[in-house]
């Protein structure tokens, strides 16, 4: 954001050492809000957007969020920034009907034996081309599917579960596959686009429970989790993890591993008062507003109410420890004004809190 | 009989092979394929599915499972029919038309071929007309429902209406599940039951089917 931009907000938002105080717990003037790559303008219906556009204008996020160039996910021209450089492996080609996603993209592990080692190019020139300019603000690189979530997109989730019993030694050659991949990534992330912070996505929760046990999620994440995360925070990163689903069982392991913030919560998988309570003194909560029912299909005075609640909920007060989002991301279900309505009262009852906070 | 305890343990452990070895012994030994199955092979399914229900054990232990018992009753197929073992009812499953997500819809699945009913899986994505097909063609005693996304669960009720409008809504119990659902919306839609999770589904399932 230019100066110019800075000065026509409604609200100047949080800039780098003020996240970085709340992400440690150690102060902030405010909550913060970010909703992040949680909304893609530019994929909602048109109608919406100059609406949208506008609201993100004047509200300016606290944290920037920016994409690493994602690596295609199969491409057989020579090209080594991909996940699978085989020729003809990709599943898609030739289909003509729409398959589950469990056999989106599944290859074999005999194929996948045959992908370069050096895949993705750690060297990829255009890595960080969504790199935005920077303004002073918190920068955070989302790299994407993580350890589990990669072993997905090569498999399919049923085949990966197998794979857990069936094929470990894959399994842990496609998270050393990642884990060589991120570090390459932030390292560079650092150098050259300033990054503050590292986010990916693993989906360990279900609606009740996670996928795996905790033994289970010990063998084969932990180990990877922990070097990563040991890793960022030797270049002065934070860890941010999204996990969709209810990952109660993990979360202790997840901060031994060195996570620092969480996302989303997700609300109906755990109770939200309860993780807060539990780990809040411990991680940052980047805490998602429900898209299954509040957002989508409340009213704009629900839809404020639980803004109110999540703030109580997750901010600790003259320490910090939340960053308000969405729990997911947003789909054109969701009605323009509890969009607007979730933005403008994140902003004005933060505000609210932390002048309040800043009289005692 | 200790080998069908066997057989059940080896189950619950996801040990398809030992699976195969012991029916295949149970069989020799001329055991009736209705034993086998049922106090062998689906009491098996069963007790992991009270364990995956009591959060005891997680997906993985019942995909390993339902691999071995499908191991265990393909090998006693033909005994099966030999002896005019029949399923105790038949389902037909789908994800809905818009929604791609099937790992919930195959655990329910699962879970009900656990409990010795027979299921029609149509996959995912599948549009209504082809589900009132569907059950046109089968014969179900119940339809099972599934859609992951808030974007989709409207479909389930589109279902329900196409079914009616077939003259087929009172020849079969409609249930749905999905992770946005709730009971206020399946009794809004008019579903006859909503199932939390796998396990609850089967046996809603074989609830119905007993009636």
């Amino acid at each position: 954001m230019s100066e110019k931009a800075f000065a026509k907000a409604k609200i100047q938002p949080l800039m780098r050492d003020e996240i970085i105080s709340l992400i440690e717990h150690k102060g902030v003037r405010r909550p913060a809000v970010c909703t992040g790559h949680w909304i893609h303008i530019n994929e909602l219906e048109e109608w919406k957007q100059p609406t949208l556009y506008k609201t993100i204008e004047e509200y300016p996020e606290d944290v920037v969020v920016f994409y690493l160039k994602k690596p295609a996910l199969f491409d057989d021209t020579g090209n080594k920034y991909t996940w699978c450089d085989v020729p003809g492996a990709d599943p898609s080609i030739g289909r003509t009907g729409s398959v589950a996603v469990d056999e989106e993209n599944d290859i074999e592990w005999d194929v996948y034996d045959k992908i370069s080692p050096e895949c993705p190019d750690i060297n990829e020139p255009t890595m960080f081309c969504n790199n935005p300019p920077e303004d002073g603000r918190y920068r955070l690189l989302w790299v994407s599917d993580g350890f589990w979530g990669r072993l997905w997109d090569y498999r399919g989730m049923t085949n990966s579960l197998f794979d857990l019993y069936e094929e470990p030694e894959h399994v842990h050659a496609v998270a050393k596959r990642v884990l060589r991949f991120f570090k390459a990534a932030i390292k560079r992330g650092v150098e050259e686009a300033n990054i503050d912070g590292v986010s990916w996505g693993d989906d360990f929760g279900m609606q009740r429970d996670p996928f795996m046990s905790p033994e289970m999620w010990k063998e084969f994440y932990y180990p990877y989790f922990k070097e990563f995360c040991d890793y960022a925070h030797s270049l002065g990163l934070h860890t941010w993890l999204h996990c969709c689903g209810d990952c109660r069982k993990l979360i202790d392991m997840f901060i031994e591993t060195g996570v620092d913030v969480l996302h989303p919560v997700q609300k109906y998988t755990m109770d939200e008062k309860e993780i807060a309570e539990k780990y809040g003194d411990r991680l940052t909560f980047w805490a998602g507003m429900d898209l299954q029912r509040i957002m989508p299909f409340g009213t704009v005075d629900e839809v404020k109410a639980e803004v109110r609640h999540f703030i109580d909920t997750f901010h600790r007060p003259h320490q910090g420890g939340l960053i308000l989002t969405l729990n997911n991301r947003i789909q054109d279900n969701v009605p323009l004004e509890n969009f607007v309505a979730y933005i403008e009262e994140a902003y004005r009852y933060s505000e609210e809190v932390g002048q309040r906070e800043a009289k005692k | 009989m200790a080998i069908l305890e066997d057989i059940s343990q080896a189950v619950q452990k996801g040990r398809s092979k030992e699976v195969v070895a012991l029916v295949q012994q149970a069989i020799d030994e001329g055991m009736e394929a209705k034993d086998i199955i049922d106090a062998g092979l689906l009491k098996g399914m069963g007790e992991l599915g009270v364990r995956f229900k009591n959060n005891e054990v997680y997906v993985p232990e019942v995909l390993m499972a339902a691999k071995a018992l499908g191991r265990g009753t393909e090998l006693i197929k033909g005994k099966l029919v030999e002896e005019g073992v029949k399923p105790v009812g038949k389902v037909v499953i789908a994800t809905v038309r818009g929604d791609l997500h099937d790992i919930g819809k195959s655990l329910v699945r699962m879970m009900m071929e656990g409990s010795g009913l027979e299921v029609v899986d149509l996959g995912v994505d599948v549009p209504e007309d082809v589900i009132v097909a569907a059950v046109n063609e089968h014969k179900p005693q119940i339809l099972a429902l599934s859609s992951l996304l808030t974007t989709t669960m409207e479909q389930q009720s589109v279902v329900i209406e196409a079914l009616k409008a077939a003259g087929l809504r009172d020849q079969v119990k409609v249930m749905v599940g999905g992770a946005p659902l709730t009971q206020d919306y399946s009794d809004k839609i008019g579903a006859d039951a909503y199932a939390p999770d796998a396990y609850s589904a089967a046996e809603v399932a074989k609830a119905f089917v007993s009636e």
